[in-house]
């Protein structure tokens, strides 16, 4: 897509102040669509961008990474049968074929859920009492029910998720997105991942790569205080005035060069030091938020004491923040946004750390989806909340637990949301059987997920490709349907 | 894993249609065609396609583009770093530049200003090939193929702290040039082959850089699997040009290897078990003998000293006893505990003689506490006192002593004492010593022999048999001043006194000399030599140098080794589901290859005989693909440009008989890399410039005949060594452990396992190289200019652009510092005219003289920098200008 497409054009009056420089600029991280525009790729790597193969519903995409595995079932999908069974085994016909981390499966027991479901919205449909204000939008929202994958790591499944395989060495989603359809923003990078960790990501900087495409579409990791992107400051010795003549200086040499050399690729390299300068004042812009309400401020929850008065730990503010940063990013044309919130691997003390989880989140979120709502950017901005799997039904029992507290890791079935972008609100798909163990109906995998998404965004997943070591790859290998039923 | 429908229909389709793949042109033996007398081959073949499509190529490139090419090309470092160096070997080189190094800068153009003769061009080539910097330069493109990394990836990222080893003997053999086949068999199998040795070994290291998931509660066997199939798909990306991956599945339309013969070649690598075996690095085992000899002779020493101090001892001895006088017998009864605890999880062991001897876990809390329970004995009708012994004692041969405290130098505070009666209906009766003073009993030094105290009860307490004495002992100052080494025991009065003096002392002393036994001699002969300030000086100095001894040398490799009992099964995994297991196979390769010829009569094959057969002279693969993979590194791109697929659906090479010479050439010279190196150089395709002239001969953008060289972006690595090279702050220390430059906090806290100890000194300015390599936190401006991210065999690197290349060399604090350098350094230049110094900037970073409108537009950038009235910072801004061209991060 061209920056001048059609499709372009959420915030007209933000867009000006970031495009003054008109027709000299260039694209973010993800930039190889302009250079593309500008005949300036080189034509040995394979980085120009696919046109999409028909008319996208979704322009951005705002993907909240709940790291470790939300629990569903005290969450989204309420099993009163479960909570009915609570310290019963699981039926033989189940428990045979069970595969765990660290349950000792023969003394499992089922353990139910103490939280409460009501139903919400126009639609009816049950919300945990840790999501308040997460039920206030469920009109917008398609919760799926019938999630499932193959992987019971965090690892795999983590990378399987982000990237449609549970190796590592694939590029992510928010890569693939970029590739496909290159980036809006002529002043910041095309995918940007915001963090909000405890003890950090099982994959690191794997979970934003770029794997086997170059690494122009991988995520740039930004700070939401203050300098929010490696080496965008200047070092202290170069005044602002240096700087700026130093970028003209370098332009000019290499100006020269390109007339001498005759080569393009110092053409792509002036453009990408303007890039770079303008992008010096246009990030710190970005987690400015002097300019927003204080209405919108209080709304996410920006304000909040970053830690619970009862808790050691909480992001309150921080995690606000980033979903502030968000919209922010998408308004500025970032094509792929990934919020990492780590951790909901609750083995153990699952209904303290869970209730800490949603304090955290739960206002911000929802403040998102409303914020993008109000603002008429939700329909072309797809948001996915999800974890890499769900919980057992079964208490964990890992040796060495004194208590049972906890839930393992489940990748037979668990619960994520999707709004926004083309995604038919105010519904829920799929449904599991009465303890939550296996799915009964509408079963999705993760392929089927990142077809529809890709779908979303006006690509056919079997023809979005990337040729390495001699063959065709795509984010959904040989899988993947199209969920229609998420569609609106 | 799901059947998709596409995975049927590609199924279905693999059932016809792969007869053809076996005429497919890399199948095919290569053939060697004649070359003219008199013309250099690479040209001959080059040129004969330029005449035929009427191309008239370009001239040669100007010596200073052409000896920058070459330095990048052979050694990664711009040429004055490498001319210069004291490690090459060129004389006459040398000599000619002696008189031209201002600046520690040293420019070779000079001596070739004019034209370079082929004379000139071979003793420069010859000087870069022969530089320790050209291996280096060479092993950064072999990791890319064997997917080299210092950690394991995957959740834990655990760091592999001997995988240098791998990378050092590849530098080594790189450097001695051993020959591809056999660099290549002591990777593939050097752990089978007894007579590669030690080398064999750790070159087998090729294999452990697959990636490893150790994340708890994996599927081990499937972890494993994957380990197998990225170990095919390293060798046969490397020494095939093949992906065989897509044969892990299923069949394939096109191609022509089919899923159970890749379950073949599986079978020559699904027995490796990693092994991390001692192997002591290049001298570390003679200088570990060395200095063993060094200290055993200092021992020799030491103990002679000791026992003339011993020898001496007797007289004070005699002396010592008869001031003793008379002895009372001791009223002390043993208490011998049958459980002793402490709070801080020490672990606590009880020795026959009843003493207790803490071994302290490594955190030290605030405050530990030891409870002890005791029987009461028959003979302790009523409780007095209790005695601590606190049992240290000195050291004896070639054991070093102990301490009775685990303070500093041995000291130990004991704060509280408190005891209880546990009745014989288990209720608790509390006991009052008279003493409540804290700290109770503080010991400071000396304490590596006997000390005792005694701790008297207000009143004596009736106790009977049956009972328990519980005693506690507190040490409130910390948990590295407690008590190591202690005994127990009870008197019936309160006024019983505890001398320093064991039982087992004073029983022997009560004994009339003349009948004491050997033993009893020998137990008051060590208690004396323990009070014996002299003697115990010298005892103690040699426990000091005891400690001393040197430790064995502990380098490991990180390498595989074959399994040889409970060997994995063999089979097809139906469907890549390691799981579903299909038929069972042999060890093989594909049948559209040349046949393997196993050593063993049985006809069954081994890691060694798939080696070897890389290296048949039937393989039509190996061989192309090696010289593919070196010209693709001297001309940007392969004669055949998809360098991991010389199957079905790769690209064909643009010049087929110039690839086949030279794979007929790379065997005819005995696989020598730097030999056939040596001939692409000196040809004159690559010696043409590369500056597309303003009309062109065909469109400029399509080179594919090689009418001129190409002009490309250098490597990541390089990107940073050209920094330091030309900051002057390049250290060239070869091999040796990686580094850590600086890092940020928020670029390392992303990961699960985050510790990034920066390097100090020369290290942070090693060569890109040599940076740490982990997985889970790759360096962020390698990652920025395109290096490989490790997971699987990289043959080609992407070469993109993107800001973020323009903010790591303006911001980034290393690429700052040697901006700062060169500014310092120019700063100090006594001449101070700027136009000289601009024009040395020019040589020094580009390795050529600025024309004019540079010279004006830099010298023009100075004097707005100056502005600001520092000169050393407008030096810095300046060549941070030149530090940041194309040109510079270009090789042309």
């Amino acid at each position: 897509m061209s920056p001048e497409s059609p499709l372009f054009s959420p915030h007209p009056r933000s867009r000006r102040e970031f495009f003054t420089s008109g027709a000299s600029g260039l694209g973010g991280l993800a930039l190889a669509s302009m250079l593309r525009d500008d005949g300036l790729l080189a034509a040995e790597s394979q980085t120009g961008f696919k046109a999409p193969h028909f008319a996208p519903k979704a322009k951005n995409c705002i993907y909240f990474f709940m790291e470790g595995g939300p629990s569903q079932m005290d969450l989204f999908d309420p099993k009163p049968k479960l909570n009915e069974l609570d310290g019963q085994p699981l039926p033989p016909s189940v428990l045979e074929k069970a595969q765990f981390a660290f349950i000792q499966k023969e003394e499992a027991r089922l353990m139910g859920s103490p939280r409460t479901f009501k139903k919400y919205g126009q639609c009816g449909m049950d919300l945990s009492d840790l999501l308040p204000h997460l039920s206030t939008c469920v009109d917008d929202i398609a919760f799926v029910r019938s999630m499932y994958c193959d992987q019971f790591n965090h690892l795999p499944g983590q990378l399987l998720m982000l990237t449609g395989s549970p190796l590592r060495g694939w590029p992510t989603l928010g890569s693939w997105l970029n590739y496909g359809l290159g980036s809006d923003s002529r002043d910041l990078p095309g995918y940007v991942v915001l963090t909000t960790l405890g003890r950090g990501l099982p994959g690191g900087a794997a979970s934003w790569s770029s794997g086997f495409l170059p690494s122009n579409y991988g995520g740039a990791l930004f700070r939401s205080q203050g300098s929010p992107v490696l080496n965008l400051d200047t070092p202290d010795r170069i005044s602002p005035d240096m700087q700026r003549r130093s970028i003209e200086a370098i332009n000019d040499l290499n100006r020269i060069r390109q007339q001498r050399t005759g080569h393009d690729e110092i053409t792509a390299r002036i453009r990408n030091y303007e890039l770079a300068f303008r992008m010096q004042s246009a990030a710190p812009e970005l987690i400015d938020l002097s300019g927003e309400s204080k209405a919108t401020l209080e709304a996410y929850g920006v304000d909040r004491s970053e830690r619970d008065s009862s808790d050691k730990t909480g992001f309150q503010s921080s995690f606000a923040r980033n979903c502030l940063l968000a919209r922010r990013l998408v308004e500025r044309g970032t094509r792929f946004v990934t919020l990492f919130l780590s951790t909901w691997d609750q083995h153990s003390n699952l209904d303290k750390e869970l209730a800490t989880n949603t304090r955290i989140s739960d206002q911000p979120v929802a403040a998102l989806l409303k914020d993008l709502k109000e603002r008429g950017l939700l329909d072309e901005t797809l948001v996915v909340w999800g974890g890499e799997f769900g919980r057992t039904p079964l208490g964990e029992n890992r040796p060495g637990f004194k208590t049972v507290t906890g839930r393992d890791h489940h990748p037979h079935s668990f619960s994520l949301w999707m709004a926004g972008g083309g995604i038919q609100g105010g519904q829920v798909i799929g449904k599991t059987d009465e303890v939550g163990w296996g799915v009964v109906e509408d079963p999705i995998h993760v392929h089927d997920l990142h077809a529809t998404i890709l779908h979303l965004f006006g690509f056919d997943h079997k023809h979005l490709t990337y040729r390495f070591q001699g063959r065709d790859f795509r984010i959904t290998d040989v899988h993947g349907e199209v969920v229609k039923k998420l569609l609106g | 894993m799901r059947l998709s429908p596409l995975c049927w229909s590609v199924l279905l389709l693999s059932l016809f249609g792969s007869g053809k793949a076996s005429d497919h042109w890399a199948f095919q033996p290569p053939v060697r065609a004649d070359v003219p007398e008199g013309k250099h081959p690479v040209d001959f073949f080059i040129d004969a396609r330029l005449s035929e499509a009427g191309i008239e190529p370009l001239p040669p490139a100007d010596a200073a583009t052409l000896l920058r090419r070459l330095s990048l090309d052979l050694t990664g470092l711009p040429p004055g770093a490498v001319i210069g160096d004291p490690s090459s070997v060129n004389g006459k080189l040398k000599t000619s530049n002696t008189d031209l190094t201002s600046l520690r800068s040293v420019h070779p153009l000079r001596v070739f200003r004019s034209l370079i003769t082929p004379d000139d061009w071979s003793q420069i080539v010859d000087q870069f090939l022969t530089s320790p910097h050209f291996a280096e330069r060479w092993t950064r493109h072999w990791l890319d193929l064997a997917r080299y990394a210092d950690s394991d990836g995957y959740l834990g990222d655990t760091e592999r702290n001997w995988a240098w080893r791998y990378r050092d003997w590849v530098i080594d053999a790189i450097d001695r040039d051993l020959p591809y086949d056999q660099f290549s068999i002591a990777q593939i199998a050097g752990d089978l082959l007894p007579e590669s040795g030690e080398g064999g070994r750790i070159a087998a290291g090729f294999h452990r850089n697959a990636l490893l998931n150790t994340e708890a509660g994996v599927d081990k066997e499937l972890a494993r699997t994957k380990q197998v199939i990225d170990r095919v798909n390293a060798v046969a990306t490397t020494w095939l040009g093949l992906t065989l991956a897509c044969a892990e599945c299923h069949n394939h339309k096109h191609d022509p290897l089919k899923q159970d013969e890749f379950y073949q070649v599986y079978a020559f690598f699904n027995n490796l078990d990693d092994e991390e075996p001692l192997i002591p690095l290049p001298g570390e085992l003679e200088r570990y003998q060395t200095s063993l000899a060094a200290w055993e002779k200092e021992t020799v020493l030491l103990e002679a000293d000791l026992a003339r101090e011993t020898e001496s001892l007797t007289k004070r001895q005699g002396k010592w006893e008869a001031g003793l006088g008379e002895l009372p017998a001791s009223p002390w009864i043993a208490l011998l505990p049958h459980n002793a605890e402490s709070g801080a999880g020490d672990t606590m062991t009880i020795e026959k003689d009843g003493s207790i001897l803490a071994k302290a876990k490594k955190s030290d809390p605030d405050t530990v506490t030891y409870t002890l329970e005791f029987p009461v004995p028959a003979s302790l009708a009523t409780l007095g006192s209790v005695r601590i012994e606190a049992l240290g004692s000195p050291g004896e041969g070639r054991e070093a002593g102990v301490t009775a405290g685990r303070g500093k130098e041995g000291s130990f505070v004991l704060s509280t004492l408190s005891a209880q009666v546990r009745g014989a209906d288990g209720k608790l009766r509390t006991l009052a010593f008279s003493d409540t003073k804290d700290p109770l009993w503080k010991v400071d030094s000396r304490t590596h022999r006997h000390k005792a105290r005694s701790f008297p009860l207000k009143e004596s307490a009736t106790v009977a048999k049956g009972e328990q004495v519980v005693l506690t002992m507190r040490h409130k100052a910390g948990g590295a001043t407690t008590l190591r080494r202690f005994r127990i025991s009870a008197a019936v009065e309160t006024d019983a006194v505890a001398t320093d003096l064991t039982d087992a002392v004073l029983a022997a002393l009560q004994i009339d000399p003349d009948k004491r036994t050997k033993e009893q001699h020998a137990v008051i002969a060590a208690h004396f030599r323990s009070l014996d300030d002299p003697w115990m000086a010298k005892r103690l100095e040699l426990d000091r140098h005891l400690a001393k001894i040197p430790s064995k040398p502990a380098s490991k490799i990180q390498t595989v080794k074959e399994r040889t009992a409970e060997r994995h099964k063999d089979y097809v995994h139906v469907r890549g589901d390691y799981m579903r297991r299909g038929e069972v196979v042999a060890a093989g390769v594909p049948e559209v290859l040349h046949p393997l010829k196993p050593r063993n009569a049985t006809g069954e094959a081994d890691r060694i005989d798939f080696a070897r057969w890389l290296f048949d002279e039937a393989n039509p693969l190996t061989a192309r693909v090696a010289v593919n993979q070196i010209w693709q590194h001297l001309f940007g791109t392969g004669l055949v440009a998809t360098p991991d697929d010389f199957g079905t659906e790769g690209a064909a090479p643009t010049h087929p008989e110039l690839l086949d010479w030279l794979a007929t050439e790379y065997r005819r010279l005995g696989w020598s890399r730097k030999a056939l190196i040596r001939l692409i150089v000196t040809s004159q395709a690559y010696q043409r410039s590369s500056v597309i002239p303003a009309d062109p001969p065909v469109d400029a953008t399509d080179n594919t005949l090689l009418w001129r060289q190409n002009r490309y972006r250098v490597e990541a690595e390089t990107v940073r060594d050209l920094h330091l090279a030309a900051s002057g702050l390049l250290s060239r220390k070869v091999g040796g452990k990686p580094v850590r430059p600086p890092l940020p906090g928020f670029v390392t806290e992303v990961g699960r396992s985050v510790a990034w100890p920066v390097s100090e000194g020369e290290d942070r300015y090693r060569r890109g190289l040599y940076i740490f390599l982990k997985r889970t936190i790759m360096y962020p401006s390698l990652i920025a200019f395109d290096a490989p991210g490790t997971e699987v065999a990289c043959s080609r690197r992407d070469r993109t652009q993107s800001p973020m290349q323009a903010l790591t060399l303006l911001n980034d604090p290393v690429f700052f510092e040697c901006a700062e350098a060169l500014g310092k350094t120019l700063t100090n230049q006594p001449s101070g005219d700027p136009d000289a110094l601009i024009d040395e900037l020019f040589r020094r970073c580009l390795g050529r003289d600025p024309e004019p409108a540079e010279r004006d537009a830099l010298r023009s950038a100075h004097a707005d920098f100056l502005a600001s009235g520092d000169p050393e910072r407008a030096w810095t801004a300046t060549a941070r200008v030149i530090l940041n061209l194309d040109e510079f991060i270009t090789r042309e």
